[in-house]
């Protein structure tokens, strides 16, 4: 269709999205009022939604269109998007908002989302192009798209397409049995499996970093990199989310999906082409090459942790096992770290070293390629300034940070000025915000448009999801088996002595220990 | 203002700049600054330019495209002179501790002066990234001495907005781009890109495109008085676009809503396209009876730069389309 438009200008205008209609289901909870409804009104402000466009919500509550619209704004007070709030644009974008109230479970909602479908056809010209989005608990993704199967809404003039939010599963057999179900209802390319990660900036860029520039590739590998150190740290607790919390923990929570993404994003080959395809299949790629670790391996390639009471700053901060909808003697587990090894040729025995947390010192989300030190080092005594610890030279650090203050940054050694020949580390930095000041879309923005478009290149593939499943299963059966010892590190520290220990066996220690 | 320009005098500058803001911002005390920059950006400005104006262009383009400001002030006369100082702009993002900062050297120059000054010019620009130079004046667009910094250039910037004759102004810049100065861009180009975006989404339904082949007659709507050069880009633009003959284009001069363009109109056997500029920043579309309607804010001067700084390469639209505006302009009525 594009080339057929003698207008288009792929240089100024913006990319294209057809025209389509969006239903979200579990439009009344959290996900829609504080990414889903900022994202799409940002994008209406910015002009990037299409001409036809039209959103259905659906949940349980019994409202009207307009209270739905009202509700939506209060969102958007509450959670204000990226765009300023304009009253032209609310009128317009409020005009595309309705609503459809009615249990999952009963069929009779789905022909009233059908009707609805037909009347923003009819009014908007969506081009019967339907994206469900299923923002609902997911235990309810089965029912859902059994529900729009059954009603016939999975097929229809124009595409369709079901996008759903982790957790995929909670293990690799529950993730094989959502799969069935959902391929069931609609073929694996029409299923969009959203992990925010890959939507960010920054994680995208390492796509450019890695691929657009040829300096980097020659020394990607195990011939110069010494190990890898993906970090995602988080100051707060569980900030209310105790219950769900406890059912996840932060092996499912954070590791599984998002940096096990992030580590398949740093160590997969080159693809021949940027797309959807091309991209995944080295993913996944990357993924199945993961050492799947031994039983008996679990305890020295792993660390569980869980945060006890501690004071901050002068103020209490609670240990898990108090925070409200916890357990006493809860087995949850809030910080886990795990090594891989990738078995290929570009990494055999470079160790990739996972970690995340809750209630860490600081809020940081970055990766660390730690580089081979000189093969010889001809100053003597010049690296008594240069080590972490004052006495031994630093490697040269690459550290890609994805948040906050996104960007990159290189450490290697120079001359301290004077006399003599003293080393010391010193820094060289890209930050990403102050080389492109336009703003970053949210990765929201980035997802739902890619979704809307048809690109799945930043979308999860079925595959991917279950070689992610594959690895991180051994360490939670061993976890799950066993009494852990907790709490074992206090809020605001950074881990559980375990953590450490793991990296000491090979003579490593975590970036900020 | 100093009296003389070396360019190792300025680069000597601009490191002493650094250093003493790096020392007065040094921890503890202070936060560090952060030293951006992506591209070398001269303009070239008449000394009676809105000194004001360029600078809060400038600063606002900077945190978009960070860069080495080099901002050359020409005034009328025969004597040598030139000169220069060195600043820093720097601004502190939202919710970072840490200050960004770029530089800018200002010199002053005479028409006399500008062939010395083009040598300095080049050998302060930094090295090995982009090279763009915003022609504020264009009084100066076709003076002689700056015809090897724009050869050099990877981006010519100008506004034919502000040339007196739109006609004279389209032949002007036709005649540049095909001695191959730089890569030439117009801010009255990027001006018109919401409108023809909504040209652009009007015709993705293919029922209007169907039409495409009918095509008569098209009608550039103006705020009343000459013809301003974007209309003559917009119509190029279909023209060009469309590449058949036998479409009549047309300008009309209308009471303005909003300012420059008011509406475009596109007349097929059987079919009619409206678009109309109505209040604030909303745009009336109306096809064959049925009404929507859209948005088309009126961008700053900061915006349109940016816009330019952020196509370093060609814009093969814009090259297919100035020739055919400027056809159409030295042929419309005055």
């Amino acid at each position: 269709m594009g080339q057929d438009n003698p207008f288009q200008d792929s240089l100024r205008f913006g990319r294209r999205v057809p025209p389509c209609a969006i239903v979200i289901f579990g439009a009344n909870g959290d996900l829609t009022r504080r990414k889903l409804m900022p994202a799409l009104y940002a994008l209406a402000a910015e002009r990037r939604l299409p001409p036809g466009f039209a959103v259905i919500g659906s949940s349980r509550t019994r409202i009207g269109d307009e209270q739905f619209r009202e509700k939506i704004r209060a969102a958007l007070a509450e959670f204000p998007p990226a765009a300023p709030f304009d009253e032209e644009i609310w009128r317009a974008f409020a005009n595309t908002l309705f609503y459809v109230a009615g249990d999952t479970g009963d069929p009779d909602l789905y022909r009233r989302i059908g009707e609805k479908l037909g009347d923003a056809e009819r009014r908007f010209e969506t081009g019967g192009n339907v994206l469900f989005y299923l923002s609902l608990q997911p235990s309810l993704y089965e029912t859902a798209a059994a529900g729009l199967g059954a009603a016939g809404l999975a097929r229809g003039t124009g595409w369709r397409r079901l996008v759903i939010e982790k957790p995929f599963g909670h293990d690799t057999a529950s993730a094989r049995q959502l799969n069935a179900a959902l391929g069931e209802v609609f073929p694996e390319s029409s299923i969009y499996r959203i992990d925010h990660y890959l939507g960010k900036e920054t994680v995208q860029n390492i796509f450019a970093f890695r691929f657009a520039n040829g300096i980097f590739e020659p020394i990607w590998n195990r011939r110069y990199v010494n190990q890898v150190q993906i970090t995602a740290a988080e100051s707060i607790g569980v900030e209310g989310r105790g219950a769900y919390y406890q059912e996840a923990g932060a092996l499912r929570d954070m590791i599984q999906n998002h940096l096990l993404q992030v580590m398949a994003t740093i160590g997969m080959e080159p693809p021949a082409l940027y797309e959807a395809g091309a991209v995944r299949d080295e993913r996944a790629k990357l993924l199945r090459s993961v050492r799947i670790m031994k039983p008996e391996e679990v305890a020295v390639e792993a660390a569980a942790g869980q945060y006890g009471r501690a004071r901050i700053g002068g103020v209490d901060a609670l240990g898990f096992r108090e925070e409200p909808g916890v357990e006493p003697d809860s087995q949850t587990v809030t910080y886990a770290a795990v090594t891989l090894f990738v078995e290929n040729w570009r990494w055999a025995g470079v160790p990739f070293y996972l970690r995340t947390g809750k209630r860490l010192p600081r809020q940081v989300t970055d990766i660390a390629i730690h580089f081979h030190a000189a093969p010889h080092a001809p100053f003597a005594d010049a690296g008594s300034n240069a080590g972490a610890n004052g006495s031994a030279i630093a490697p040269d650090l690459l550290i890609i940070r994805i948040q906050p203050e996104e960007g990159l940054s290189l450490r290697f050694l120079s001359k301290q000025p004077g006399a003599g020949m003293r080393l010391r580390p010193v820094s060289m930095d890209f930050d990403y915000g102050a080389s492109f000041g336009a703003r970053e879309p949210s990765a929201y923005e980035t997802l739902l448009l890619d979704a809307m478009r048809g690109d799945s290149t930043l979308y999860i593939r079925q595959d991917a999801v279950e070689a992610s499943w594959a690895i991180v299963e051994p360490v939670l059966q061993d976890w799950g088996s066993r009494r852990l010892e907790f709490p074992n590190y206090a809020a605001g520290t950074w881990g559980p002595a375990a953590a450490d220990e793991m990296l000491a066996r090979r003579g490593h220690a975590w970036r900020n220990a | 203002m100093t009296t003389a320009v070396s360019p190792e005098r300025i680069l000597r500058d601009l490191h002493a700049l650094w250093e003493s803001l790096a020392r007065e911002t040094a921890p503890p005390e202070g936060h560090s600054v952060l030293r951006a920059c992506a591209m070398t950006l001269i303009v070239i400005a008449e000394d009676n330019a809105e000194a004001a104006g360029i600078a809060q262009t400038l600063g606002l383009v900077m945190q978009e495209h960070p860069h080495r400001a080099v901002i050359v002030r020409v005034r009328s006369g025969s004597a040598p002179e030139l000169g220069y100082q060195v600043t820093a702009q720097c601004w502190r993002p939202f919710g970072r501790n840490r200050q960004i900062c770029c530089e800018q050297v200002e010199m002053a120059a005479t028409e006399a002066s500008l062939a010395d000054a083009v040598p300095a010019l080049l050998a302060i620009t930094a090295p090995d990234l982009p090279v763009a130079v915003w022609c504020r004046s264009p009084g100066l667009f076709g003076v002689p001495a700056l015809a090897s910094l724009f050869a050099r250039a990877d981006r010519v910037i100008v506004d034919s907005r502000d040339f007196g004759d739109p006609p004279a102004a389209l032949g002007l810049l036709t005649r540049s781009a095909a001695q191959g100065r730089g890569s030439l861009a117009d801010l009255a180009w990027g001006s018109v890109t919401r409108w023809r975006e909504i040209v652009a989404e009007i015709f993705e339904d293919p029922a209007c495109r169907a039409s495409l082949p009918r095509l008569q007659r098209l009608r550039v709507l103006h705020s009343a008085g000459a013809v301003p050069t974007t209309a003559f880009y917009l119509a190029g633009w279909i023209l060009s676009a469309l590449e058949r003959d036998g479409i009549e284009a047309g300008f009309v001069g209308v009471e303005p809503v909003g300012g420059g363009i008011e509406g475009i109109a596109l007349e097929a056997a059987g079919s009619t396209i409206s678009i109309r500029r109505a209040q604030g920043t909303a745009v009336l579309i109306e096809i064959d009876g049925l009404r929507n309607c859209t948005a088309a804010p009126r961008l700053s001067e900061a915006e349109l730069l940016g816009t330019e700084l952020g196509v370093m390469g060609r814009d093969p639209v814009f090259e297919r389309t100035l020739p055919v505006a400027a056809r159409i302009a030295a042929r419309a009525p005055r």
